[in-house]
């Protein structure tokens, strides 16, 4: 159980990471947004797992699952609403006023999240 | 219990709302009320900061829950210090967006500007790095915001840049907290200085990932190489205020650094030994190199500011990556520095910008800039301190940090880096100032500008005091604001004994930590009915009221 | 960046030492586990895929995210599967209105080699995660979390059954208080953005944008419009209901926020911005502001009882017709919570429509676009207008 929450982090990351790389802008949003689903995992997993044993207090319950990773995964869920919310609304108006979703821009600067170890550096 | 505190984050918070509530529309009452807030909000952290600076350390435990468990504000001499800075800094910040008119030229500049503020004091002063977490969301929304402000297609280009790239930031900050939950199950600084230090050193791998993935984060706000690239665009687009406040973002990157590098992950703690001395230093000059040739090779000028708060960024963190208390005082008397020399630089170069019609901020010859003298003097002054010539700041805090660099292993690079990168800078800034304001006067070949004697012409042609005429038509605040960054400097110039002294003291105490964790830790919280630490007793029984009693409660804190 | 974080983290994993751990015992592996774990990863894949197609890459990852929530909730969260569900809802709404004003398809650009070099990056990414989630989940934690104090103190000290929610507004509402100061943040930033673009030449590009395809012909059908206000004082109470409950029950002012904005945001759907923004009686901007001040002031009532920020207090009372109640101050700031989330959701998603809103369009007073009392011959300009909402 504990491999597939770990393999869905990683597949979640891994696409997350590829689709940002792809420097345009919707495919960056929507891989920040599944970077964000593997992080909100993540975050819960570091309180690890249980099942059957929610954290709400009840007669003749003797386990809990960890609360404290739940409440910071909620927090962290808010925040990164807010962020995609911020994000989308950025891109739509750089789009609207340019009619080009590039993220990075073409030649005067590095654009973001490139590895700057990169060999290559076409934009 | 004193709820000073607090104030630093409440009050913006609290104040940003009621311009949202109830005279969003009325800019004149923004613009006082915002003032006001930032002028009480630096008179606080005065407070605050007389009240830290004999070594007391103050706490505040928020819902007046015990330390590890609820969120803590710990105000030390750094947190203080940070605080008094950033407030010193907003007021006037702020006096030119309202002097400029850019707070007018979009929705809701006051609000986000106090939300902003709220952030960073929020990141200083926190002892809980969820917290920490959540305030740098706060001070990074507030400033999309802000970096967007009035639109504009090269700078919503920049914006949402800078924006994705926080994001990743974000999530790489989550994955370390994440990291930090699961080895040491706790969130609280203090506590988290005490369960590393328990942690059995055979098993360090988990916590080893940790510490360096916070670093990482860390590096991305502060701009560290190779994790810079968000810097020179964002900060150039920007808006200017915006930019000279962001002076102190990037200081929030170093502030994490210097915080949990001394309390959580001290120099000496074996479960981290040799992870950041090895390749922090060398990354840092990297920097400060990368920074310095950026500022050579800047085709406009507020580019070139940007370039070189890189390589500002650089020369502090390796001060910072030295690690000892000499290192630290040094690096937090440039952070101080090149705080105030950065912001006047970004509000300087808007004024030129707008003077200077077409040419704009690019680097070539245009026409002379009306009242240019004073600005050209301001210009000036603020680079020689920028670039750290004496007899400014900037030359005295290089000094230090070459003095505290002697015990370093890598001492030599630390030398020929910074040496060299200073002169790299001196180039780069008297290029732009002759371009500037030298070239346009005098047309014609010029031979290679001597960048010793070019800013010292202009600076005396400046010091005659009648400068103000040719720009009576300009509203006299931004110069005011910008004169007062400088008054700033040259106080820190003149004051450097004394400042010192208490930077020095600072850095001490960060090498002392003890007082702090007892502090946190011990302290006290609310006082539950039962036994705090008993277990699930009489849940379900609960008919009697369960108020907390107010009076034995403060009883048991006074004790 | 990618390459650097996992060079560092290895080179920090590898120079540290394990095998001391104690290892846990591993969960049994459940079939809908896999069945669910399955669906993620064939979502994630296909979107990957096929993420040129932008519609497609929604509505894959309205899978992912219900899936995620599954997960939380099959591993005892059901906080977090409510709110993680209620956020995917509004965010795919926020996506939709954005994809409106995009193009349909991303074009491809990327060369073979890009793409290898990129997959590569990604591929050594999810690596390090999985392994970095493995490592966690099959070792103890080195020394007792602190939320065992939560847990033996959520109900003596907060007053609350649900853990998560008293530490959300107890425990640690201080960073409750940050987070929904991020949210009111994003919302006036949208706004201004919106304003920002909506005096600038953008307006006039938008109005001449023509319509690539044909709209149907009827804006607003009348089963929808029907549904969703017959459905709306339901959706009402059980926001309500969720608010009430959060504090023993999962629940809680931000997931309650959430259903009512969602619930007006169908009204927007259903019948269009102009009726409903005409029947909106309160500014957004005031239910932000209201919210943030409402919170803090919760906080600050507690300096007048001479405790810290946000301390809370909690009673039970009695009113005779009713059972026993309880009211705690934290109920407080969950109200502020849930004012904040409402205001900035609508905000949000209000600055998005504004900018597809076309000024020249009539506005349709009826309740509904179809009228019977109009006829057929309207049928052409019905189309126009139906608002984009």
């Amino acid at each position: 159980m504990e491999l597939l929450i770990a393999s869905a982090v990683g597949v979640l990351s891994a696409a997350g990471i590829y689709m940002v790389l792809r420097l345009r802008t919707f495919p960056v949003i929507i891989g920040t947004s599944l970077l964000s689903y593997a992080v909100n995992v993540f975050l819960f997993a570091s309180g690890r797992l249980a099942m059957n044993a929610p954290p709400v207090l009840r007669d003749g319950a003797v386990r809990y699952t960890d609360p404290l990773p739940q409440a910071l995964v909620l927090t962290a869920i808010v925040i990164s609403f807010g962020m995609t919310a911020v994000v989308v609304i950025m891109a739509l108006g750089s789009w609207l006023s340019s009619d080009d979703d590039l993220v990075d821009r073409p030649a005067v600067s590095e654009g973001d999240a490139r590895a700057p170890s990169m060999p290559e550096g076409d934009a | 219990m004193s709820h000073w505190l607090i104030t630093p984050v409440v009050l913006p918070a609290m104040l940003a709302a009621i311009l949202v509530l109830m005279v969003r529309e009325h800019i004149v009452v923004q613009r006082a009320l915002s003032m006001a807030g930032a002028l009480a909000l630096a008179a606080i952290a005065t407070g605050l900061f007389w009240q830290a600076s004999d070594g007391t350390i103050t706490l505040y435990q928020l819902g007046n829950w015990p330390a590890p468990f609820g969120i803590v504000l710990v105000g030390d001499r750094l947190s203080t210090l940070m605080v008094l800075l950033t407030t010193l800094l907003a007021p006037l910040v702020l006096l030119y967006a309202i002097g400029s008119g850019w707070d007018a030229r979009g929705r809701h500049f006051h609000p986000l500007f106090q939300f902003q503020l709220m952030g960073i004091l929020g990141a200083f002063l926190t002892g809980d790095a969820f917290n920490l977490f959540v305030f740098f969301e706060v001070l990074l929304i507030a400033s999309y915001g802000l970096m967007i402000h009035s639109g504009g297609r090269e700078r919503l280009r920049a914006g949402t840049q800078y924006v994705l790239y926080n994001l990743l930031g974000s999530t790489l900050f989550l994955f370390a907290l994440g990291t930090i939950y699961a080895q040491t199950g706790t969130l609280n600084m203090a506590d988290l200085a005490g369960r590393v230090a328990e942690l059995d050193a055979s098993a360090s791998g988990g916590i080893r990932v940790a510490a360096v993935l916070l670093l990482m984060v860390f590096a991305i706000k502060a701009a560290v190489l190779p994790l810079h690239f968000w810097l020179p665009d964002s900060y150039a687009q920007a808006p200017a205020p915006v930019a000279a406040l962001f002076a102190i973002m990037t200081k929030v990157g170093a502030y994490g650094i210097i915080r949990f590098y001394t309390l959580v992950f001290p120099p000496d703690l074996e479960i981290t030994q040799g992870l950041f001395d090895t390749w922090l230093l060398p990354a840092a000059l990297l920097t400060l190199a990368v920074g310095m040739i950026g500022v050579l090779g800047a085709v406009r000028v507020d580019r070139l500011i940007a370039f070189s708060v890189i390589g500002s960024m650089g020369l502090l963190l390796s001060a910072v990556s030295v690690f000892t208390p000499d290192g630290i005082a040094a690096a937090l008397y440039y952070a101080i520095h090149s705080t105030f020399a950065t912001a006047a630089l970004f509000l300087l170069v808007d004024q030129i910008k707008e003077r200077r019609g077409e040419t704009g901020p690019f680097l070539v010859h245009g026409r002379p800039i009306e009242g240019g003298a004073l600005i050209a003097g301001m210009f000036f002054v603020a680079a020689i301190a920028m670039t750290g010539l004496p007899p400014l700041s900037g030359f005295l805090g290089k000094l230090l940090i070459l003095d505290a660099a002697l015990t370093s292993p890598l001492v030599w690079w630390v030398w020929a880096v910074v040496l060299s990168a200073s002169l790299v800078a001196v180039v780069g800034f008297s290029r732009a100032g002759s371009m500037i304001f030298w070239k346009a006067h005098q047309e014609g070949p010029d031979g290679p500008v001597d960048c010793e004697t070019a800013p010292e012409i202009e600076d005396e042609t400046s010091q005659p005091g009648s400068t103000k005429g040719p720009i009576s038509p300009r509203p006299v605040l931004p110069m005011i604001a910008i004169g007062g960054l400088i008054a700033l400097l040259i106080a820190l110039t003149v004051f450097a004994g004394p400042v010192n002294r208490v930077l020095s003291a600072t850095a001490a105490q960060l090498f002392a930590p003890e007082p702090y964790i007892e502090l946190v830790l011990t302290t006290p919280g609310k006082k539950i009915k039962d036994d705090p630490h008993a277990v699930e007793g009489d849940h379900g029984d609960a008919a009697d009221l369960a108020i907390d009693d107010e009076t034995s409660d403060a009883t048991g804190e006074e004790h | 960046m990618v390459l650097t974080v996992v060079a560092v983290g290895a080179h920090a994993w590898f120079s540290g030492t394990t095998g001391t751990e104690t290892r846990r015992p591993l969960l049994p592996v459940t079939p809908i586990a896999v069945a669910a774990w399955a669906m993620l990863i064939a979502a994630t894949g296909f979107l990957v895929a096929a993420h040129r197609n932008r519609l497609a890459v929604l509505m894959l990852m309205g899978i992912i995210g219900l899936m995620v929530s599954v997960g939380f909730n099959h591993f005892s969260a059901p906080d977090l599967a409510l709110t993680q569900i209620s956020v995917e809802v509004v965010t795919i709404i926020l996506l939709l209105l954005a994809l409106n004003f995009l193009p349909n398809t991303t074009p491809n650009e990327s060369g073979a080699l890009r793409r290898t070099r990129d997959a590569i990056i990604a591929g050594a990414g999810g690596i390090a995660a999985t392994a970095l989630t493995w490592t966690i989940l099959s070792t103890e934690f080195p020394i007792a979390p602190i939320s065992d104090y939560h847990l033996a103190n959520s109900y003596k000290g907060g007053g609350g059954d649900n853990v998560v929610n008293v530490i959300l507004v107890d425990f640690r509402g201080f960073d409750t208080f940050g987070e929904i100061i991020v949210l009111g943040i994003a919302a006036l930033v949208i706004y201004a953005l919106t304003e920002a673009l909506l005096s600038s030449t953008v307006r006039r590009r938008l109005l001449n944008r023509g319509y690539e395809e044909t709209q149907a012909g009827d804006a607003h059908p009348l089963m929808m419009v029907v549904l969703t206000r017959v459905m709306m004082p339901v959706i009402l109470m059980v926001g309500v209901y969720i608010f009430l409950r959060g504090h023993n029950s999962p629940g809680g002012g931000f997931v309650a926020g959430l259903v009512v904005a969602i619930a007006v945001v169908t009204q927007y759907m259903a019948s269009g911005f102009a009726w409903a923004a005409r029947r909106q009686r309160y500014p957004y901007h005031g239910i932000i502001g209201a919210g943030v001040f409402v919170a803090g002031l919760t906080g600050i009532g507690a300096w007048l009882a001479g405790q810290p920020f946000l301390t809370s207090a909690f009673g039970y009372f009695r009113i005779p017709p009713m059972e026993e109640f309880e009211l705690a101050t934290a109920m407080g700031f969950d109200l502020g919570v849930f004012l904040a989330v409402v205001g900035a959701v609508m905000l949000s998603l209000e600055s998005f429509s504004r900018l597809g809103y076309r000024a020249g369009t009539e506005t349709s007073d009826h309740a509904m676009d179809i009228d019977p009392s109009r006829d057929e011959e309207l049928t052409p300009a019905a189309g126009e207008q139906g608002k984009v909402i």
